[in-house]
């Protein structure tokens, strides 16, 4: 056939053009250089405080986008992200916690020694999320609906009793880790340095799931979460595809898990209870789902708002709840949905 | 005379007390476009699930080019060259027109473990798809997400989506339905080229087009195949014109 006689390149949709992709540019690198000059007006200010909200909510906001992933492109409603989190986290504090005490891990006959290297914990740390992952999800996404997020709480729940009755980590009181790792020559415990990590990480994130979600494998995601039927119809059969996507959205949350532990130089249940998880699930809906951004977004929304009011009240959820319920009912793309929609480069 | 490429044998499916398709025996022959007619509730809808492997038969059989696809899921047939478009539009209506037509394009080209590369520019893909949709005079609406289509622009890309699998036999449910006087004359027209490419199971309650295009007819009362012939013999059958035909031409 006469390819090339084919007018191949048709005209794109308005809104999916050169310029709101340029506005969308635009608007993300202000985002980029508001963060990046953080550290500096935090200095300016000498109050290093706001380098360490800005860092927590950075990481918050990982943690959303790896939910995102699953929840908002892959429709898969996960009650238990931060088990994934705390998993990492967990292995962060123990490697350190062997570290500093001198004596090995004995874990099925074998001794392994503690470290600080970061180079070292923090794949192993991401590698144990992916793999809880690929195990958990393996099972609860043979699944669906109100059976997966029952599941995947259930799984969440199991993992936060284990961490709860590990006395020798502190149990319930949790984990100090007198030294966070060192990556190569940069102190992870160095407030400064570790918020130049967490955005390096945050960004690379957030293109390494632009690029994904837009991929073959992404379409497959996406066109899963709206007509199985179909997709099966065609002759695809999504289960694989969710089940790498949950262990793509598990390693990244381990990404934000070696680095909560660096952050807060400290690993707790709560760091994996099923609170956590659903805040997670809040600021994914709260900024937007299937946007990457959004996520950002609700992070920085709702953990601003935990901040500000917190100081106003401790009841400070009796604003969010509200706010979340309008949000959702006339909101419906949420925060991302209030951007010009010219603004708006994200993934589509 | 062509060889058989899908035979059905004893087929039966009941629902509790109900039996939908009864005893159901069906031959369609390589190349053909044969149009299965037949009431409402006659079951065709039912067969059509069951061929697809989407729904289990009861009891009988299912053969594809001589081979027994009866308990092949749905996926499998697929891959085998079986695949079925639905009678109330099935499409993923929030993704673009060209991407509906890239995921059964992809799904035909193997994996879809691509993690990088935008689906959307990937050549491969998008030559393809984009002829696909100036077959069906869908091209210049590439780019807007499905839910916006026009009820007989959805019909027509639901029959995209179909073809962009590359099945040998396609299963055919109503691709007509609702479809305005000029859209189905295109649609017609559509299936008399596609006849050239494919074996075409047609079940469609516009006798116009049915005795226009196929082949042969088979008649579907009550899940049964009352009867199986070319347009002329079934227009003759006088137990057809009782049960179906009478009240309609």
């Amino acid at each position: 056939m006469a390819e090339t006689s084919l007018p191949l390149e048709t005209t794109p949709a308005p809104g999916a053009g050169a310029g709101p992709r340029i506005n969308g540019l635009v608007v993300g690198l202000a985002c980029l250089a508001l963060l990046v000059s953080v550290p500096f007006i935090a200095g300016a200010l000498g109050d290093a405080f706001y380098v360490r909200v800005v860092t927590r909510i950075m990481i918050f906001a990982i943690m959303a986008i790896s939910l995102d992933l699953v929840l908002g492109f892959g429709g898969m409603v996960c009650f238990g992200h931060a088990m994934f989190v705390g998993a990492a986290a967990y292995v962060v504090g123990i490697a350190g916690f062997h570290a500093s005490s001198g004596d090995p891990l004995v874990l099925a006959g074998l001794q392994i020694p503690g470290s600080t290297n970061a180079f070292v914990v923090w794949p192993l740390a991401i590698a144990t999320s992916a793999l809880l992952a690929l195990v958990f999800g393996a099972i609860a996404l043979r699944t669906s609906g109100l059976y997966f997020i029952m599941i995947t709480l259930a799984f969440a729940q199991m993992l936060y009793f284990v961490a709860v009755s590990a006395q020798t980590y502190g149990g319930v009181d949790g984990l100090t880790l007198d030294t966070v790792p060192t990556l190569g020559p940069i102190d992870t415990g160095n407030r400064q340095q570790l918020y130049w990590v967490v955005l390096v990480a945050l960004v690379a994130v957030l293109l390494l799931c632009r690029r994904i979600v837009n991929s073959r494998f992404g379409l497959v995601l996406r066109a899963s979460r709206f007509n199985e039927t179909r997709l099966s119809a065609v002759g695809v059969a999504p289960y694989r595809y969710r089940l790498a996507a949950f262990v793509i959205a598990g390693a990244i949350a381990g990404v934000a898990g070696v680095l909560l532990a660096s952050s807060q130089a400290f690993v707790s249940p709560a760091d994996m209870s099923w609170l956590r998880s659903g805040e997670l699930i809040v600021m994914v809906v709260l900024g937007g789902m299937a946007t990457l951004y959004g996520p950002i977004i609700g992070a920085f929304f709702y953990l601003l708002a935990e901040f500000g009011l917190g100081h106003v009240t401790e009841h400070w959820q009796v604003v969010m709840g509200p706010l979340l319920v309008l949000v959702v009912l006339f909101g419906k793309g949420g925060l991302a949905g209030l951007v010009p929609a010219a603004w708006r480069g994200g993934a589509r | 005379m062509n060889r058989p490429l899908l035979q059905v044998q004893g087929l039966v499916k009941t629902f509790g007390g109900i039996t939908a398709t009864d005893d159901l025996h069906l031959e369609v022959r390589e190349g053909e476009l044969h149009a299965l007619i037949g009431p409402n509730g006659a079951g065709k809808t039912t067969l059509i699930a069951q061929l697809s492997g989407m729904l289990a038969p009861t009891r009988g059989r299912i053969l594809f080019d001589g081979e027994d696809v009866t308990g092949l899921g749905a996926v499998e047939r697929v891959r085998r060259g079986i695949a079925r478009s639905f009678q109330i539009t099935s499409l993923w209506p929030a993704l673009t027109v060209l991407e509906n037509v890239i995921i059964a394009l992809q799904a035909r080209q193997g994996h879809a473990f691509r993690f990088w590369e935008r689906a959307g520019d990937a050549a491969v893909l998008r030559h393809p798809a984009i002829q696909m949709l100036q077959r069906l005079a869908l091209a210049d609406k590439a780019h807007l997400p499905a839910q916006v289509l026009s009820h007989g622009e959805q019909r027509q890309l639901e029959l995209a989506v179909t073809l962009a699998t590359g099945a040998r036999l396609l299963l055919l449910d109503e691709p007509m339905a609702g479809m305005s006087g000029e859209d189905s004359q295109r649609m017609v027209a559509l299936l008399r080229e596609l006849r050239e490419h494919c074996t075409i199971l047609l079940v469609e309650h516009d006798m116009d087009a049915v005795f226009a295009l196929a082949d042969r007819i088979s008649v579907l009362v009550y899940g049964h195949c009352e009867a199986t012939g070319t347009p002329d013999e079934i227009r003759a059958n006088p137990d057809v014109r009782a049960a179906y035909l009478g009240e309609e031409v």
